[in-house]
């Protein structure tokens, strides 16, 4: 990158950061279905063995 | 929200644990309680983490990934922890119960520490750019999971009881090293992973989420590994059964029971 359009970037807005990270909810939303998918999973699996002995 | 609620909702399940050890018959409406008291919890501890929490000052909202993730990894070092403790007691005891409680135990530590730990992954993408890294804390807690399945995997391929017990139980006792350096790991060497933090220094409200968080998975962590346990015994029932009893009617449960001591 030149000098020049480095220049560029930092003056165009839309580039310079806010000082914090912003969205993300899909990560947030992730995490929380892989816990409840967790917790379905491991409850049916403990449900399936007590009903086997 | 006062704190004294979190903290009166935690005393619970550690109240009830206490009262079984004295008194064992609570221990089948205990677990009820505790199952109830998690289903219940839960749903309310998401509704605080995604929506009642303040966001972070400098992750935003991706922060609440800590509502999930911090708990579900504590419930995997009380678990391993717990392992220890059963495979002490079987050690000194030679207890069927100490050695089914260990197995327990120790697969619902490694069920938490996996989910805790593919969390904590899904957390470092947006705020340190990469899902992994060779961080103490990240290998540390990588260490305590391939540990955890060797110990389950030892327990399933030996068929003599009394060796996977006494085995097991010499491997349990040796496991305890890795939860505390996990805990200890960004206190001891330097890391990306930040160290824990105090209530003093975070906002009330986040306080309250994370503590109402850790209570919900606490007896989701009593629940499953009672079930868990039971299998074990039941399992246990089976093998250590003299042959005639197995050729015989079907016992009752309190039979099984007795067999199992």
């Amino acid at each position: 990158m030149s000098a020049l359009s480095l220049l560029l970037a930092q003056a165009d807005p839309s580039r310079v950061g806010v000082g914090h990270i912003q969205g993300g909810w899909e990560f947030v939303t992730a995490s929380y279905v892989l816990t409840l998918l967790g917790i379905v999973l491991y409850a049916t699996s403990l449900w399936v063995r007590r009903r086997k002995e | 929200m006062p704190n004294w609620l979190a903290n009166a909702l935690l005393i619970l399940p550690a109240g009830l644990l206490i009262a079984i050890c004295f008194k064992r018959d609570l221990i089948e409406i205990g677990w009820k309680v505790m199952a109830v008291q998690a289903a219940i919890m839960l749903p309310v501890a998401a509704y605080l983490g995604l929506v009642w929490a303040p966001p972070e000052r400098e992750m935003g909202d991706v922060y609440r990934i800590i509502y999930a993730h911090v708990p579900q990894v504590w419930m995997a070092l009380l678990g391993v922890t717990l392992n220890f403790g059963c495979s002490l007691a079987y050690l000194m005891k030679k207890s069927w119960t100490a050695d089914a409680l260990a197995e327990a135990s120790a697969e619902v530590g490694l069920y938490f520490g996996i989910v805790g730990v593919t969390l904590g992954a899904i957390w470092g993408k947006p705020t340190w750019g990469v899902y992994w890294t060779w961080d103490p804390r990240l290998t540390s807690a990588a260490v305590m999971l391939i540990y955890y399945t060797g110990y389950l995997a030892m327990r399933r391929f030996t068929e003599n009881p009394d060796t996977r017990a006494t085995w097991s139980a010499a491997l349990g006792t040796f496991g305890i090293v890795i939860p505390v350096t996990v805990y200890f790991s960004v206190v001891w060497m330097k890391s990306l992973h930040q160290v824990q933090s105090t209530p003093k220094t975070v906002d009330p409200q986040m306080v309250f989420a994370l503590r109402w968080a850790a209570c919900a998975f606490l007896c989701l962590l009593i629940t499953f590994t009672y079930q868990r346990y039971k299998v074990a015994r039941a399992a246990l029932a089976r093998e250590v059964a003299p042959p005639e009893a197995l050729s015989g009617p079907p016992p009752s449960s309190n039979d099984v029971a007795k067999v199992a001591v």
